[in-house]
């Protein structure tokens, strides 16, 4: 299973932390613009188009940011683009919207039935790997849209990173239908098609691009900054008060040190982290996450030797970039494509340890450093 | 090509059960299986992601592969006191 659900995983999407538990249910089902009929011998099917609207790519936008994620689902069933017809290729996907967006628009000049599973909102991979885009769903989906009297198909193809969730033996045996599994990209899904459902190899593998992973840092960085601002407020606050007075500036005065710490250590575990992923040294993410603190607080140190004027401050620095950057290192494994949980299982016990005592050593010598400050105002 | 920890991943494999279906090559994301002399073979075991996608698809039984939510934070979750069983996703 992957490591963790990846909100954005639409095949060519990227990963995030968390999807929500396993029964959370999106309240409504957006609406999908354009959309005509044709009249099967199942009745009504909506004929989606495969052209993306303005407000298409609004909603998406909004969901990379993180913005209303667990809510941005389409209703299940039996969809169709094109001009499909009985032996038109039946193409299975998840109720994700920005899913079934990716999908659609790659489909163009292409007639295929749709078929939409309940994944509860959720994208094809991370659905597949809680088992909500699984095999009993597709086996009832199926069933339940009528599919075998619209579609004379003996195959139905499945997205690859469904395989997780997908039971293609289970499948085959209580409808008689052959799963074949796309390309993990929907961009590769016309040449799929055009080469007789075969795929290549490169079209099987999953890749972890700079954008992807970007894209997954800003949702990181998004998610924690209320977290820091809080930390910082707490601490100017601290800091303000002096000789039974409370003074905002002059607390500003002492707090900036590590108001410039959070800031840098936010910046780095998420962004820099991200950017630099591939060229970082070691296997652990932790690992990695170490070394891109240590070599933040040398660059630091050696550009701006007079911002931290004491030894407490040093170390308090260091221990707090130290600590946020392999955090949110190790955290990234959860959002990482090629990560397994053994090896997540390993550093977390080796690393965690390491991590919470920089932690308390950032915090100790943060006390250390603003009570002799406090002198100096 | 980005690679993780090595000599973890638990993926057993057992060839003697393998009819040479290629199910498992179709769903690996890392191309983890290969096609030898007519048999599947595990051709890159440290690229495993313990997905578990090549386990359930083989009608066979060939596979075993240890699967769980493996997101850093529900496995500290896990270790704390009373959260024992839920996970995060």
């Amino acid at each position: 299973m992957p490591d963790s659900c990846s909100q954005n995983k639409a095949p060519n999407a990227t990963k995030e932390c968390c999807c929500g538990p396993i029964h959370h249910r999106p309240s409504q089902y957006r609406t999908i613009h354009g959309l005509t009929t044709v009249e099967t011998s199942a009745g009504s099917v909506p004929v989606v188009p495969t052209r993306l609207t303005a407000g298409d790519y609004w909603g998406r936008f909004l969901v990379r940011l993180g913005i209303n994620r667990m809510n941005y689902a389409i209703r299940p069933g039996l969809y169709a683009c094109g001009n499909p017809k009985s032996d038109s290729p039946v193409i299975v996907t998840a109720n994700y919207k920005l899913t079934f967006d990716i999908l659609r628009k790659e489909l163009e000049g292409i007639s295929a039935w749709i078929l939409v599973l309940d994944s509860k909102g959720v994208n094809v991979w991370c659905a597949a790997g809680k088992g909500t885009f699984g095999t009993e769903e597709l086996i009832q989906r199926i069933k339940a849209t009528n599919l075998k009297r619209v579609s004379n198909t003996k195959e139905i193809i499945l997205p690859q990173l469904g395989a997780t969730g997908i039971a293609a033996p289970s499948v085959q045996k209580s409808t008689s239908l052959r799963v074949i599994y796309g390309p993990v990209e929907a961009k590769d899904i016309p040449r799929f098609l055009e080469n007789k459902k075969r795929c290549g190899m490169e079209m099987r593998k999953v890749r972890f691009p700079l954008l992807s992973r970007l894209e997954i840092s800003l949702f990181e960085f998004t998610s924690a900054l209320k977290w820091f601002l809080i930390a910082a407020s707490a601490m100017l606050i601290a800091t303000s008060f002096h000789d039974n007075s409370f003074n905002l500036e002059a607390g500003w005065g002492i707090s900036k040190l590590f108001h410039l710490t959070l800031a840098l250590s936010l910046s780095t575990g998420t962004f820099l982290f991200a950017l630099l992923l591939p060229w970082l040294p070691a296997r652990p993410f932790a690992l990695k996450g170490f070394w891109l603190g240590a070599s933040v607080i040398t660059i630091f140190l050696v550009f701006f030797p007079g911002l931290n004027d004491s030894v407490h401050s040093l170390i308090a620095i260091s221990a707090t970039i130290l600590a946020i950057t392999m955090s949110f290192a190790l955290a990234f494994t959860g959002s990482s494509t090629f990560t397994s949980l053994s090896g997540v299982r390993k550093e977390t016990r080796r690393f965690l340890p390491i991590i919470s005592l920089l932690f308390l050593t950032g915090l100790v010598f943060w006390i250390l450093t603003f009570s002799n400050a406090g002198g100096k105002v | 090509m980005m690679r993780y920890i090595p000599n973890i991943a638990r993926i057993e494999y057992n060839k003697t059960r393998c009819k040479g279906c290629k199910r498992c090559i179709e769903v690996c994301p890392h191309a983890v299986f290969a096609f030898k002399h007519g048999k599947a073979v595990l051709a890159d075991r440290d690229a495993c992601m313990e997905c578990g996608a090549c386990m359930r698809n083989c009608a066979f039984g060939a596979i075993q592969v240890e699967t769980g939510v493996g997101c850093a934070a529900a496995l500290i979750g896990s270790y704390l006191p009373g959260r024992k069983g839920k996970i995060c996703c």
